[in-house]
């Protein structure tokens, strides 16, 4: 108790603040805080300051493609042929049972019974001869260096609860979400530059639950980059203020001394003076990494900036500034392919839904993928792509399909992960995972391992209960097999 | 006295809740007619004051209890008995047959015969009668005969078959907040001069003993008055408020000035943030559409009027936990109404409303009665309850079973959105107002079908005959038949007619819109007739029953089954036995949690650090006497919040100065600097710059804010005819209201306050953790609603003292920070304000770590 009481003396001598929570967590009097103790702790004052991992990282940063809305597994990476063969019969028993058994059987609540194919032609891309459907012909290219899922599963087959899921690791609201784990468990490498950033059009379904620092301390918070205009909310003065905005710092930091005198040793002071210089250096450099001159012409080219249609274009911006950003040390960017507030959620009219979104998404992301390894940064930054769940088999209204968290497709690619693999498979209409199926808390645990985190030891002490990614001690498995 | 009264009606109270089943048949029957067998063997093992109140409760109070009051007599207490009415003392003590009460009951004198309507049965008088002869003694809690339970499984403590003592194999049981709560004796010591209450002196004499500790110096008078305003009312005084109490030598001043902030409305207003941030208040429902929820605002009201009139936190407790138990059927009086909208409590959690399109309303049933669990646990007992939902607790004293029987209190519980809570005579009010339009509207459908019909005879007549009624098809048609077809109507009008028909149509629209509606809230009820059986779920997964349990309290305390006795056949009882209990003395966390949060809200850190978690893993109390002597203080008080925050900031402790020392806080008890709390600072900025609106409670304000920000929800973006999705931004003269009163949505928060540390508000927070970040200062410098703020007050300076640089500087400083400029401050302003303006001189204040933190 002495000790404990010690570091958190030396925690608040730092400044007060939410030491006494990461201090909690930290040294809370259990069993693997020993291991835990060997961490940094977090400084208070400065709680982006990088942190070393537990072990060797493989990867140092994060970029996470989110597909809003569920893309269909059958129509993009999950090829079927009996799919394709079995088109508009009903679901043949063996499947529809052994679905009625599983913890997913109301995945078929909706939907007719009577299949639907891919109305996608396929081919095998790649060294490896890996599938992917016409609706990706420029990722298709980068085949050889993904990763492929193909057995993923959700706890909810609604949108919100799913999507929390993937966040956060529970399907309730108010959990933390993976990125400010990570930048919790390893600060950041810029100090002038937010550590988590979050990029969109239109955020994901259920809102700012899926991004929220949740139960972490507010510091981790992810802050919200535009692609167009000043990036950061309130960055900049309002016109009138905007000429006075050097000496108005000045002033307000002179007359601090001077209050600060009366106070000998109150840090939490010094602190709250720092955050404007800082301010002030934020400014320049979050101009700076959203400012696109420096970038050649075929590199705008190849992320669709310059692409007619102005969702690709958009989105190629968010990708590029994802560069951009890992590239000056961001930890975390977790970037939404929302346009508008659909997302690939296609309940009917499955190729008007799906086709323009692909046009929109395949070029940046391809683009993405090759900068990165062209720089040297995908074997350092972990990619990933994924959606709350997948579309089921079956239709569902004019031409749709339903939500389907009973197994569907995700990928990786760099940042340890091995390049041109793939791991679980659905039954031969694709409805549900049966060969090793996984769920996000394996994910979870195999992209903090991923980053040289322990998974079990990361965690935050909430309301007297441990809270980690990962869920309950022992229950989540990493995919220690497709990491290098 | 006045203390020692109120505990005597707080008895009363108590008693009334453990007979509240008999309110429900108060107005027609006597309780033995309409008592079920059992309920009637109940009755009879009660003691006899139990008997004598319950039958007070149950046929007098609802004219002579708090809220009428007939004949200036209330029944509710011994005190209120002894004193009597209008007509003189109702009792003599020992007296029975003697007794006015008696007398009236009894219907001895003509002109009183009580109650009116309906008589008390003769054993019914007689027991009272015996009571008053018995000294006519309220009911000590603990006497219940229900509250005992013979042969059952006793405490871990005193049971070897205790399942916990059994489970953990007798260890566990020494945790500290498991000891029954007894109140220690206030402490000696040597510096007797120093301390000014009980509270100064348990810190002293822990101070005396360790030479490491030292007494700071009082807090300057200023800094103790601003100080003691905005922790307790959440707005800094004004500049005369302060030059008045500097200037007044009364020694009494600052008791004097304490008193005056707690009477003040706006300490309501500061305080119920706390509660609500416990209880994860929003106004909306979360999840894909995040619903707004129109009659959230009820429930943060309530709790901003229970703080403000001083409710009894057992009553807080009671009302929120099992208030619908106690009002059967629409709301008779304002009291009633109140402990309806309680249950919000119940409500306030996320809620997943789109769970049936795919057929996941069993897991979204299951997370809600998860999360009232753990909720109630956190909220009120300070046990981490969520840990148990899948496995026995790995250090508390908690098994598997204890989530399940404490969540089985909650299984019967359903939405009562239909439930009307306007008072009979507004109800009456409504529903014969409706009923005189739906006559007039009738009328007005019987005007336009006889013109229509009239219309269509008259086409037809001119009309060839049709398919239908030629006679070679041996049918003919019939006007008045199935009605024709709306467009075949229309044909048939003619002008003068057309225009009668839309006339009229318009008038019933008119009379239509004049409907009255009922008033509805976010409330929560029983559904008595569908009680599910509680399992216990493996590894808390709802699709994975295992064994039943019966509803109870924590094993290691109350192992057995808890009483529970349904109330009127309306709700099950389960919550009011629950609540019942969290007030009870058996109840050993209660009181401890919430008097530790008080002392949090004062001085930044509890006795408690963890506020939330008073099990093994969470801190010790560092004073615990202390502790202990404030929770025992807030029972004999009758749980009275005000009490207890007037010693804590009263005390000695409370008024010292500010010092850093890195110890602050958990160790000394000292003060140090805190960052102000969003809503303080969001308020303080309105307050300087004259923006404020004080107005309190009603439906949330609107904020304009950023459509980038609604973005962050495509669900925003769209909008539907409830209004309950969209965002809506309220008229501009109104969002200067209090933070409090500002929408609280769950997946889009407002920038400003989510920047200054705003909790997330789907589970309970304990404790806001300040912190320094750089997005903080860019909010400050660059917000528009600084900005604006800014502009106003440079006016209001302006408007106030004038155009002279050197008086509109002092104002501006004696507007944000309550006192002058130093003369160095003034050289350095000066110089600024050569350049600049005094909107910027203004923003620059507000910009201040002496404006942001409270010393």
């Amino acid at each position: 108790m002495d000790s404990q009481l010690s570091r958190r003396a030396t925690l608040s001598q730092m400044g007060a603040g939410f030491g006494t929570l990461a201090f909690n967590a930290i040294a809370a009097n259990v069993a693997g805080a020993d291991a835990l103790l060997k961490r940094q702790p977090i400084d208070p004052l400065n709680p982006f300051a990088p942190r070393r991992s537990d072990f060797a990282p493989r990867a140092k940063s994060v970029i996470f493609l989110f597909m809003v809305g569920g893309p269909s597994q059958i129509d993009t990476f999950d090829f079927k042929p009996e799919l394709q063969r079995l088109d508009g019969q009903p679901v043949p028993d063996s499947f529809r049972q052994a679905l009625d058994k599983s913890p997913h059987a109301n995945v078929f609540h909706g939907c007719e019974n009577k299949l639907l194919a891919s109305p996608y032609r396929w081919q095998r891309c790649g060294e490896r001869g890996m599938w992917v459907s016409e609706l990706f012909p420029f990722t298709a290219q980068q085949a050889d260096e993904l990763c492929f899922i193909h057995s993923m599963q959700a706890e909810s087959n609604n949108h919100a609860p799913a999507s929390y899921q993937l966040h956060t690791g529970d399907i309730r609201l108010g959990k933390a979400s993976l990125g400010s784990w990570v930048t919790y468990g390893l600060g950041t490498e810029n100090a002038d530059l937010p550590g988590y950033v979050v990029l969109f059009d239109a955020g994901p379904l259920g809102g700012s639950g899926n991004y929220t620092n949740g139960f972490l301390p507010p510091a981790f918070q992810p802050t919200r980059l535009r692609d167009r205009g000043a990036p950061v909310l309130n960055l900049l003065p309002p016109e009138r203020f905007s000429a006075g905005q050097r000496d108005s710092i000045n002033l307000i930091q002179r007359l601090n001394m001077l209050h600060r005198d009366e106070h000998v040793g109150a840090t939490e002071l010094d602190a709250r003076i720092a955050t404007y210089e800082l301010a002030y250096r934020m400014q320049s450099a979050a101009i700076e990494v959203g400012n696109f001159a420096d970038e050649p012409q075929y590199q705008r080219q190849a992320y669709g900036i310059e692409h007619p249609d102005e969702h690709t274009q958009s989105f190629g911006r968010k990708c590029l500034l994802a560069r951009r950003l890992v590239e000056r040390g961001v930890r975390f960017v977790q970037l939404y392919d929302m346009p508008d507030k659909d997302g690939w959620d296609a309940h009917s009219k499955l190729t008007n839904n799906h086709t323009p979104r692909a046009r929109w998404t395949d070029q940046p992301i391809a683009a993405l993928l090759a900068d990165l390894k062209q720089r040297g940064l995908l074997e350092s930054t972990l990619v990933i792509w994924a959606s709350e769940f997948g579309r089921t088999p079956m239709l569902q209204g004019d031409q749709g399909r339903q939500h389907n968290a009973a197994g569907f497709t995700i990928w990786m690619a760099g940042g340890g992960v091995k390049a041109g693999t793939q791991i679980g498979a659905t039954d031969d209409i694709g409805l549900m995972a049966t060969e090793r199926p996984v769920q996000f808390r394996d994910l979870h645990a195999t992209i903090l391992s991923a980053m040289g985190l322990r998974y079990e030891e990361l965690f935050f002490e909430v309301n007297g209960r441990q809270e980690r990614l990962t869920g309950e001690a022992g229950s989540a498995k990493p995919l220690w097999d497709i990491l290098v | 006295m006045q203390i020692n009264l109120k505990q005597t009606e707080r008895l009363l109270w108590l008693a009334a809740l453990i007979f509240c089943e008999c309110t429900s048949v108060a107005s027609a029957q006597s309780i033995s007619q309409s008592m079920p067998q059992s309920m009637e063997q109940h009755i009879a093992a009660r003691s006899i004051s139990e008997r004598a109140v319950a039958i007070l409760q149950a046929r007098c109070i609802s004219c002579h209890g708090s809220e009428k009051k007939e004949g200036g007599l209330r029944l509710d207490s011994f005190e209120h008995l002894l004193r009597g009415g209008d007509r003189g003392a109702t009792i003599q003590v020992s007296k029975g047959k003697a007794s006015l009460l008696i007398e009236s009951l009894r219907g001895t004198d003509d002109d009183l015969h009580m109650p009116p309507k309906e008589s008390l049965s003769a054993s019914e008088i007689e027991t009272i009668e015996q009571w008053i002869e018995a000294g006519a003694k309220w009911p000590m809690p603990g006497d219940s005969a229900l509250s005992r339970n013979e042969g059952a499984i006793g405490s871990a403590w005193e049971d070897a078959n205790n399942p916990i003592r059994k489970l953990f194999r007798g260890e566990r049981l020494d945790l500290w907040s498991l000891r029954p709560l007894v109140k220690p004796t206030v402490p000696l010591v040597k510096r007797a001069d120093w301390p000014i209450n009980a509270i100064d002196r348990f810190v002293l004499a822990e101070w005396e003993r360790d030479p490491s500790m030292s007494i700071a110096p009082d807090a300057s008078p200023r800094t103790l008055a601003v100080r003691a305003a905005i922790d307790l009312t959440g707005l800094q005084p004004s500049l005369t408020q302060i030059e008045r109490y500097l200037s007044n030598a009364d020694p009494q001043v600052y008791e004097e000035w304490v008193d005056r902030l707690l009477s003040e409305p706006s300490y309501g207003v500061r305080w119920a943030r706390m509660w609500l941030d416990v209880v994860r208040y929003s106004d909306s429902n979360g999840f894909d559409w995040d619903e707004f929820r129109p009659q959230a605002w009820r429930y943060r009201d309530y709790v901003v009027d229970a703080w403000n009139r001083d409710l009894p936190f057992d009553e807080f407790t009671m009302e929120q936990l099992a208030g619908d138990e106690l009002v059967h059927g629409p709301p008779r009086d304002t009291a009633e109404q109140q402990r309806l909208i309680a249950t919000g409590y119940l409500r306030v959690g996320p809620q997943d409303n789109s769970t049936a399109l795919f057929n996941e309303q069993e897991l979204s049933r299951a997370q809600l009665l998860a999360d009232l669990t753990e909720t109630t646990g956190s909220a009120f007992l300070g046990l981490t309850l969520a840990c148990c939902r899948c496995h026995d607790h790995k250090t508390d004293p908690l098994s598997h079973a204890d989530h399940y029987r404490l969540r089985a209190f909650f299984a019967p519980v359903q939405y009562a959105d239909d439930l009307s809570l306007d008072l009979p005579e507004r109800r009456h009010e409504i529903e014969q107002h409706n009923a005189k339009l739906d006559a007039q509207v009738s009328t007005i459908d019987d005007q336009i079908a006889a013109i229509q019909a009239s219309a269509l005879a008259r086409l037809k007549a001119t009309q060839a005959p049709t398919a239908a009624d030629d006679p070679r098809s041996g049918k003919t048609a019939d006007v008045t038949a199935a009605s024709p077809p709306e467009d075949e109507i229309k044909k048939a009008l003619n002008n003068e007619e057309s225009k009668r028909v839309s006339d009229l149509e318009h008038k019933k629209r008119e009379l239509t819109e004049q409907r009255l509606e009922f008033t509805h809230g976010l409330l929560m009820r029983d559904n008595p007739s569908d009680v599910p059986v509680t399992f216990i779920l493996f590894q808390g997964d709802a699709k994975a029953p295992r064994e039943p349990v019966n509803a109870g309290f924590p094993s290691v305390i109350a192992p057995g089954e808890a009483e529970i006795v349904p109330v009127g056949g309306v709700s099950s009882g389960r919550r009011t036995a629950l609540a019942r209990w969290m007030v009870s003395n058996q109840n050993p966390w209660t009181a401890r949690v919430i008097v530790n949060r008080l002392w949090q809200g004062h001085f930044g850190e509890g006795l408690v650090a963890t506020p939330n978690d008073f099990g093994s893993t969470g801190a010790r109390p560092r004073y615990p006497d202390l502790l202990d002597w404030l929770a025992r203080e807030l029972i004999d008080s009758g749980w009275s919040i005000k009490h207890v925050q007037r010693l804590i900031v009263t005390s000695r402790v409370y008024r010292q100065a500010t010092v850093s020392d890195p110890r602050n806080g958990l160790m000394t008890l000292r003060r140090s600097l805190r960052r102000l709390e969003a809503e303080v600072l969001r308020d303080r900025i309105l307050t300087v710059s004259g923006l404020i609106d004080r107005r309190i409670g009603g439906p949330p304000v609107w904020p304009e804010i950023p459509a980038e920000i609604l973005q962050a929800n495509p669900a925003f973006l769209d909008d539907n005819a409830t209004k309950t999705k969209g965002w809506y931004a309220s008229p501009s003269q109104e969002q200067s209201v209090r933070s409090l009163f500002l929408v609280q949505k769950r997946t889009v928060r407002i920038p400003f306050m989510e920047t200054f540390d705003l909790p997330d508000n789907s589970v309970s927070c304990a404790r806001r953790e300040p912190s320094l970040v750089a997005p903080q200062a860019l909010a400050l410098l660059n917000a528009p609603e600084i900005e604006q703020a800014t502009i106003a007050m440079a006016k209001l300076v302006e408007d106030q003292v004038g155009n002279d640089t050197g008086v509109q500087l002092k104002a501006i400083f004696q507007l944000a920070l309550l006192r002058k400029p130093t003369v160095q401050e003034r050289a350095i302003a000066e110089k600024f304000l050569k350049m600049h303006t005094l909107a910027e001189l203004c923003r620059a204040l507000m910009n201040t770590n002496e404006f942001a933190f409270l010393d």
